[in-house]
């Protein structure tokens, strides 16, 4: 199906116009996420030196 | 921002809210030279041809694409929208407190750049229309600017709109509410911060702890939903209103 009219049905099902939008900048994360996960963190800072 | 892992992170959260029946908008304002297009396309819409296989790499929804380039640097998106049912959200007019800078200045055909831009989006979507009316190839347009929001409502009544600057940018609901049409489409609207720390907010913090920050998101989610659909119906019925008031004169 054409990629608005999918995105329009679901609109019209769900009574919802709005995105989530997802901006994982550290510190918008919450601590108890961003402790849980502090490895990966460590890991994807080390990527960068 | 996060590397390697950070791509990682990111096709999984692609792939889980698909499962999850979501829409998946890639905000990646991609614009390059056609072939770099193509390759960012394949990347994100179509098929990425590896030796005899063809593979789909994030294969998300939609994607948002950069036009300042031109028309040969978008159409390869548009070709994939085609193939593949997939649709991309062109910038016409941004949020940002800059946009006006560039995307206001007049042309010598008494068109603001983003006017122009908003005729080319138009004419790109032809071909993708669907059954409402609405095209695959959709359009950028910032809550942050009401006036223009209207203006490009008015011009290009077949380019649906990914509407940001809701929320922590400032945006309210009354002036998002027209980007919308009589029927209470045309407009999709982004809020990040304000769902994201739904929990910190002053709305919400006294009622969620930090660990139920995605109970937080889902009651200002809802809220935000009221809210809008509140202002772009109360918007389709004025102007009804002012439909109804324009034929009582006429008689």
């Amino acid at each position: 199906m054409n990629a608005i009219d999918q995105l329009i049905e679901k609109i019209k099902e769900t009574n919802n116009p709005t995105i989530i939008g997802l901006d994982p900048r550290y510190e918008m994360l919450p601590k108890c996420v961003t402790s849980k996960y502090s490895r990966r963190f460590r890991r994807s800072s080390k990527s960068h030196h | 921002m996060f590397g390697i892992p950070g791509m990682e992170a990111f096709k999984e959260t692609c792939q889980y809210a698909k499962e999850k029946g979501m829409i998946v908008i890639n905000d990646a304002k991609r614009g390059d030279i056609g072939s770099t297009a193509q390759g960012y396309s394949n990347a994100f819409l179509g098929k990425t041809p590896i030796g005899e296989t063809e593979q789909a790499i994030y294969d998300v929804d939609f994607v948002t694409v950069n036009p300042y380039m031109g028309t040969d640097c978008v159409k390869p998106f548009i070709e994939d929208c085609k193939k593949y049912d997939k649709g991309i959200f062109i910038l016409v007019k941004t949020s940002n407190p800059s946009s006006g800078e560039l995307q206001d200045l007049k042309l010598e055909n008494g068109k603001e750049v983003y006017s122009q831009v908003t005729d080319l989006v138009e004419k790109w979507g032809e071909e993708l229309r669907g059954k409402y009316g609405y095209s695959s190839i959709a359009a950028v347009v910032g809550a942050t600017y009401p006036e223009q929001l209207a203006q490009i409502r008015k011009n290009a009544p077949h380019t649906y709109f990914l509407i940001p600057g809701y929320g922590a940018q400032g945006g309210k609901a009354n002036d998002i509410a027209l980007g919308f049409d009589n029927n209470g489409l045309g407009g999709i609207v982004n809020a990040s911060r304000s769902l994201m720390c739904a929990y910190k907010s002053d709305r919400w913090k006294d009622q969620y702890s930090e660990e139920e920050y995605a109970k937080a998101t889902r009651a200002e989610a809802l809220r935000m939903k009221e809210e809008l659909n509140v202002a772009t119906l109360g918007q389709a019925q004025s102007r009804h209103c002012h439909c109804r008031c324009h034929h009582d004169h006429e008689e």
